[in-house]
């Protein structure tokens, strides 16, 4: 019980989500826009041939990513895939197989998009779109606090397990360590109080009035450029696509 | 002149543990004060009164002339007058550190100072290069080494050009090289115009920089 805890928490320590990576060479406003712009087109989309196109174009971009990438972005791409095909399964005896396979092809594309998505932007670059969008500033800061209040108290839970591991070896007994595994959580809970309490008082000495805001990091680039004439294109192709139904 | 006064502050966190007991303390501008004492004879307790984090007992707490009060800090211009005068480094530099990158963190404060984005811009770049923190601008705070965390936890404060500058245990947790580079760039903060307080354990810093040591006793009096 304790190790599946203390797993889990490792795992969103080294979870993508938090992870550092090389900044975007494209503008994450643009990434974002253009992904959700795509999701919304092929949702509207009545002709297959429009969101089988897309899928292709994105498992074009997914076969550039290294192996062990591809093999993480496809695992996680199988769930809602296969889940959507069993929630789809009563069309096919209805005599819908048609669309059962345009639903499981738009989720499929839908979350390949995000997944591709999530390869190349950090969290904290995600967050500094809100910003961008000029979405109240407590959302941003809520999320930035979340993601690190996370990651420091989930060192702190591995660290207390480790010592706790290092103290009690030889004993199996379940029932202490299911009260150990209440002890950690117990502690993690009082430090996170007391570690929010410093750190709002750590923002007052800064002078806090409710500004949170970013540098602004990004210049319009070629790659912007770029990435931005994929949307007249996307249009222009979904019209004809539309059109030839 | 005073820039910074106690007269007769007292503070409890209970009714049972006393944390200052009657404290008089006058700090001039152009000075660095080192603060000793052992553990829990309340050197903390009075950073956060300093600070404003905190409001004593008894006694009054003058800061430029000015008594700050609960009343005073409330309104939220005076709050903000008073904490551009004051830098506080914390112990801990993890709970200063929030924001999502380390150009982020350095320009929180100075937007909360309420500067044009290119001052912010500027003054974020001075201090990202003169405390060595080129190669890490992008990194989250929170996967920095300890050394660097202190380092960027103390260009956040400079960064926001206070007069008066509180250090609680700057060294703590840092190994020789860290110390080193801690202490010269607290050598070269000294100025005229500045107030430097350091609580610190470490003697080889009180020699190097301190002009004036205040020692603080186990049963929370200035000696």
């Amino acid at each position: 019980m304790t190790e599946h805890l203390l797993k889990a928490i490792a795992g969103i320590i080294d979870s993508d989500t938090i992870s550092e990576k090389k900044p975007s060479q494209v503008s994450p406003f643009l990434r974002l826009a253009v992904a959700v712009f795509t999701i919304i087109l092929c949702a509207c989309s009545g002709n297959a041939v429009f969101v089988i196109t897309v899928l292709t174009v994105e498992l074009l971009r997914l076969a550039f990513l290294p192996a062990e990438r591809m093999t993480h972005v496809l695992k996680r791409l199988a769930l809602p895939v296969i889940f959507t095909m069993l929630i789809m399964l009563p069309a096919v005896f209805l005599g819908h197989q048609s669309t059962m396979l345009t639903v499981t092809l738009k989720v499929a594309e839908s979350v390949l998009i995000l997944l591709l998505m999530n390869e190349r932007l950090s969290w904290k670059e995600v967050t500094g779109v809100f910003s961008e969008i000029h979405l109240p500033s407590v959302i941003t800061m809520t999320l930035d606090t979340t993601v690190r209040f996370l990651v420091m108290l989930g060192r702190l839970a591995s660290r207390i397990h480790e010592a706790y591991l290092l103290r009690s070896f030889g004993h199996r007994n379940d029932r202490r360590r299911m009260s150990a595994a209440g002890g950690i959580l117990g502690t993690v809970f009082l430090k996170s109080s007391r570690l929010s309490q410093e750190s709002f008082e750590a923002m007052l000495c800064r002078g806090f009035n409710g500004t949170y805001r970013r540098v602004d990091g990004h210049k319009f680039s070629v790659w912007d450029t770029g990435y931005l004439v994929l949307v007249p294109v996307l249009v222009i192709f979904f019209i004809i696509t539309q059109r030839a139904l | 002149m005073s820039y910074i006064e106690l007269k007769n502050v007292s503070f409890n966190y209970s009714d049972v543990t006393p944390a200052l007991d009657a404290i008089n303390l006058s700090l001039e501008k152009g000075k660095c004060y080192v603060l000793k004492g052992p553990n829990g004879c309340g050197k903390s307790s009075l950073f956060r009164i300093l600070n404003g984090l905190s409001f004593p007992d008894s006694g009054e707490y003058l800061f430029n002339g000015t008594a700050i009060t609960p009343a005073y800090l409330h309104d939220k211009k005076s709050a903000a007058q008073f904490h551009s005068h004051i830098g506080y480094l914390f112990q801990d530099p993890e709970v200063m550190l929030f924001t999502g990158s380390v150009e982020d963190e350095i320009a929180f404060g100075l937007f909360q100072l309420g500067l044009s984005d290119q001052e912010v811009h500027e003054r974020t770049e001075h201090y990202i290069s003169a405390l060595s923190l080129s190669e890490l601008r992008k990194r989250a705070p929170f996967n920095l080494s300890g050394g660097e965390k202190k380092r960027l936890a103390l260009a956040c404060i400079l960064a926001m050009e206070p007069e008066v500058l509180i250090m609680d245990e700057p060294l703590s947790g840092l190994d020789e090289d860290g110390q080193n580079w801690i202490t010269r760039a607290l050598q070269s903060l000294k100025s005229p115009e500045r107030l430097l307080l350091i609580a610190t354990h470490n003697d080889e810093l009180v020699h190097e920089i301190s002009d004036q040591t205040i020692l603080m006793d186990k049963y929370h009096h200035i000696m």
